[in-house]
């Protein structure tokens, strides 16, 4: 894609955490890049950096923590900036659909007003216009009855129904750029699958790019274009999600896809499994910081940190022996519905 | 299973809360249907997972069997012994045949006790329990069964991430020896990497000390690959039951093919066209109002008169051993997929 097309770059990003007098890397010289209309799934599990990093993109991690990198969106580093930059951005360009819905609306105000607030202060709309408009949206976002329920409080909504309110607050302004933060999780399978269907609607509809932060390699590998890997505040593993989701390049992203249970697969024995846990970011092992939990380990991985680099067109892992893991072949037959 | 008839037969049990009051002075209660007229078996030794999604009344089915819950009506035959009509004492005793773990392991655990303290206390009135001199040994070989060290003993619960605290649960449970495990949810509060590992232990409990279990939970794929039979909730009611591996096949209550289908498998995306997928409308109905007739009706794309009219049974329809109630169960293959959905819903 030329520069035209690159709508956000993430180059070298570190956030700094104080506890007790120490510093600790929450993120670790993460780089990336999001093009228009792209979607990425940035995955991992707990204190992966994941969210961190999007708050960052968000301008939500405060100067003490932002300890180095550039934020750029559309060219413009956005941390020497600072906060003025961000509150034109916020909303308008870049968008947050957060993972607590209850907890990002207002208890005491109506949904329908908590939408309208978009309308009527970043664009001056009347309130009638404004009513209109959080009405359609409301449609658009499947809330049943949205004329009614413009009037109801957060409290009187159902999960799901929070959930989409908190994505229509998301779209409301056209954003470029929407990063979804565990969207799904405390949903149900079956809601989980309609706001899956219906963030992929709004996605082509409007044309935004969307980065889906979550924990599940599964949910997000065939709504995305590219998934992003992160373990201990740091990319493991980038590329195209149907090839990373088939032939993973890196350790990390092979276990993580082989130790959970598929519908299809019969098998009744064990399941693969990663030993130990991810580790506290007080506490990041030397090296490559999953080599402790790495069936490939070697003693070169306990001194020295693998960089990103690319054993396979298209991809890019950190992890010295790419090659060897890229030769197991393909994790997924596939499965017959 | 064992011939001499299953260790748990739980035949019609309802559990009705108290919900909103209304009327004059509040005189009223809406009555919510929790769990309504739901049988099953479980025979020594085996697993049976209990899908369904929040609200659907398996987490209350489940409490009930220990009586964290008093059910409203209903038998669970334990051994011959009605568990409802127990006098709290003779309830003591059975307890010890039938523990519990639960979905997060920091809060069944008290942060002040040592671990030791923790699984030792699944001890205290139980007759017959180990002398208390023997006890520390008693907690070490328990917890090396569940994959700890020694060393756990004298630390406490902070020290300990969330699957070592969901094995320490684990571990208590066993101390007791029981014949049935109650798990509610045991992995969906853990870490990917981690659920594994506690799947496995699981696993291999079952396989070496001919415990049974029932496993709850809302992930279809988990319950497929660690049980024998798989029950499917739906708003209180059991929609579908039958061996795991049909049941995931060749599904045919309308419900549980919607629940296969909502499972995102990204494998899936080149097999199945999006408009074969099959999308549910709309969300659980009001729980103090439930429909009348079959209970799904108000999302089922099939849904007829006769589905309002007539509840239908949990009876053999489509495939030898798996019970099914709809009025018009069918194949997989053989059903029409519902119109291409919108993400709007009705």
């Amino acid at each position: 894609m030329d520069a035209a097309g690159r709508l956000l770059e993430i180059e070298d990003l570190r956030v700094t955490f104080e506890v007790g007098g120490a510093r600790y890397k929450a993120v670790d010289g993460v780089s990336f890049t999001i093009d228009d209309g792209e979607a990425v799934g940035l995955v991992g599990e707990s204190g992966s950096g994941k969210s961190v990093t999007a708050r960052s993109i968000l301008g939500l991690t405060g100067a003490r923590q932002l300890a180095g990198g550039a934020i750029r969106y559309r060219g413009t580093d956005l941390v020497p900036l600072g906060e003025p930059a961000w509150q034109r951005l916020r909303g308008r360009e870049i968008a947050l659909i957060p993972q607590n819905a209850l907890a990002a609306l207002n208890p005491l105000f109506t949904v329908g007003w908590q939408i309208a607030e978009l309308f009527r202060v970043h664009e001056g709309a009347s309130r009638s216009e404004a009513r209109r408009r959080v009405v359609a949206l409301m449609e658009q976002v499947g809330i049943p009855a949205a004329a009614k329920r413009f009037d109801s409080y957060p409290h009187e909504f159902s999960g799901g129904m929070r959930q989409r309110a908190v994505i229509a607050m998301a779209v409301a302004l056209n954003p470029k750029l929407v990063i979804a933060d565990e969207p799904t999780t405390a949903l149900d399978v079956t809601m989980e699958a309609q706001v899956m269907d219906l963030l992929g609607d709004l996605r082509r509809e409007r044309q935004m790019a969307l980065i889906h932060i979550t924990h599940d390699v599964e949910l997000v590998a065939s709504s995305v274009d590219r998934m992003i890997v992160m373990y201990a505040g740091r990319i493991v593993e980038a590329g195209p999600a149907d090839d990373l989701y088939h032939l993973p390049a890196h350790p990390y992203t092979r276990a993580l896809l082989e130790s959970r249970p598929s519908l299809g697969d019969r098998r009744k024995g064990l399941l693969p499994t990663i030993p130990g846990a991810p580790p506290k970011i007080s506490a990041i092992p030397s090296g490559c910081a999953f080599h402790p939990r790495c069936a490939h380990m070697r003693e070169r991985c306990q001194r020295e940190t693998p960089i990103l680099r690319s054993p396979t067109s298209g991809r890019v892992a950190a992890c010295h022996y790419s090659e060897e893991v890229l030769q197991l072949g393909e994790v997924h037959t596939t499965v017959s519905a | 299973m064992t011939p001499a008839g299953p260790l748990l037969r739980v035949t019609n049990v309802v559990k009705h809360f108290r919900g909103k009051r209304s009327g004059v002075l509040g005189a009223k209660h809406a009555l919510i249907h929790a769990v309504d007229d739901v049988s099953f078996d479980i025979g020594a030794g085996e697993t049976l997972g209990i899908v369904g999604e929040s609200g659907c009344g398996k987490s209350t089915l489940a409490r009930t069997l220990v009586r964290l819950i008093e059910p409203t009506s209903g038998q669970a035959w334990f051994e011959g012994r009605d568990i409802f009509a127990l006098s709290p004492k003779e309830m003591r005793r059975v307890r010890k045949d039938i523990q519990m773990i639960f979905q997060d392991p920091y809060s069944s655990v008290n942060p002040r006790m040592t671990v030791e303290a923790i699984v030792a206390e699944a001890w205290d009135g139980v007759p017959g329990a180990a002398p208390k001199r023997f006890r520390r040994n008693r907690v070490v070989e328990l917890l090396q069964r569940v994959g700890l060290d020694a060393d756990a003993l004298d630390r406490y619960p902070r020290e300990f991430s969330g699957g070592q605290l969901q094995r320490i649960g684990i571990a208590r449970a066993l101390a007791v020896d029981p014949r049935l495990l109650i798990c509610d949810e045991p992995v969906s509060a853990l870490d990917i990497s981690i659920q594994a590992q506690v799947l496995n232990l699981l696993k291999q409990l079952q396989r070496d000390s001919n415990l049974a279990c029932i496993f709850i939970s809302h992930d279809l794929a988990v319950v497929q690959h660690v049980t024998d039979r798989i029950a499917v909730m739906y708003f209180g009611k059991i929609v579908e039951l039958g061996p795991a591996a049909e049941l995931c096949d060749n599904p045919s209550h309308p419900y549980t093919q919607a629940l296969l289908s909502a499972v995102p498998v990204a494998a899936r995306r080149r097999d199945l066209e999006p408009d074969r997928r099959i999308r549910l409308e709309g969300e659980l109905p009001d729980p103090s109002d439930p429909p009348s007739g079959c209970r799904f009706r108000t999302r089922c794309w099939k849904a007829q008169q006769r589905c309002a009219d007539e509840v239908p049974a949990l009876i053999e329809r489509v495939q030898p051993g798996v019970l099914s109630a709809c009025h018009f169960a069918e194949p997989l293959a053989q059903i029409a997929p519902p119109a291409p959905t919108q993400t709007s819903i009705a």
